[in-house]
């Protein structure tokens, strides 16, 4: 003997499919144009942070640092922080 | 056969590939709205808003995948978070009653009565329904995507498949 299938479990189990009609297309068009790596940023920031830190330390106002590209050992700290970071986000990039 | 959805995704972090993604977008659209449909009580615009949105939060967060999960499993997961997004958002829709009633058409009239009866259901019931019935989900991967013990899945199915009987029932009767 066998029991009837249960209706609502049956059409449960079947959806149906639903055509695309040109829903990959738009959700395609909507999609960011570039995808930063967040690790790349937190390593911008971090270096960023580091370098200004090091203008703090170092006594020179940051508005000097900021200004004065390459004066002094401070702003040196802040180039040089950030441009660590940059390479270090564009060398993880470049190795996945 | 094409290449697995890893294989996809692993192209898409490496390289930005948005033909790859395409591929996968065309794969599972179907079945991420008609998830999303379910979870709408049958407002196709608004699952395929949500379903948009899904696509787009599975391309920005696809680094964050790493496997441990199918990728439909990690999928079903985002497409249920962007609709308990907008649900907080905006006010539960009061279910309209006669819209709900059971219609006499085919197929495709008594999937909609089916979407649309959703709206009875509570959201965790809801919730329950959609993902143990997607397809290619099992249980222990639905309960996965909503979150929950396997337990907690099994006794929401339960409750919200009694209240989906009692909703249809009449229909049933009809001949």
């Amino acid at each position: 003997m066998t029991t009837a299938p249960d209706p609502i479990d049956a059409a449960l189990h079947d959806p149906g499919y639903l055509e695309d009609r040109k829903f990959t297309d738009g959700v395609l068009a909507t999609l960011p144009a570039r995808r930063s790596s967040p690790r790349a940023a937190v390593l911008l920031v971090a270096g960023a942070a580091a370098g200004l830190l090091g203008a703090v330390t170092l006594g020179e106002p940051i508005t000097d640092a900021a200004l004065v590209l390459g004066a002094s050992g401070a702003t040196g700290i802040l180039l040089v922080g950030a441009a660590m970071a940059l390479a270090a986000g564009a060398m993880l990039r470049a190795g996945r | 056969m094409g290449p697995s959805d890893a294989e996809l995704a692993a192209r898409v972090v490496a390289a930005d590939d948005r033909h790859a993604f395409a591929q996968l977008v065309r794969r599972h659209q179907s079945a991420v709205r008609s998830l999303l449909r379910r979870l709408c009580s049958g407002d196709a615009a608004l699952a395929d808003d949500l379903a948009q949105e899904t696509f787009v939060r599975v391309w920005k967060g696809l680094r964050s995948w790493r496997g441990g999960a199918r990728f439909s499993t990690w999928m079903h997961r985002i497409a249920v978070n962007v609709w308990l997004s907008q649900a907080r958002r905006s006010a539960p829709p009061v279910p309209d009653i006669a819209e709900a009633a059971p219609g006499k058409a085919g197929a495709v009239e008594a999937r909609r009565d089916l979407e649309r009866a959703f709206a009875f259901l509570r959201p965790e019931e809801r919730m329950a329904l959609a993902l143990a019935y997607a397809q290619d989900l099992t249980h222990e991967e639905a309960a996965e995507a909503a979150g929950w013990p396997l337990g907690t899945l099994k006794s929401h199915l339960l409750r919200g498949k009694e209240k989906l009987r009692q909703r249809l029932a009449p229909e049933e009767g009809a001949a």
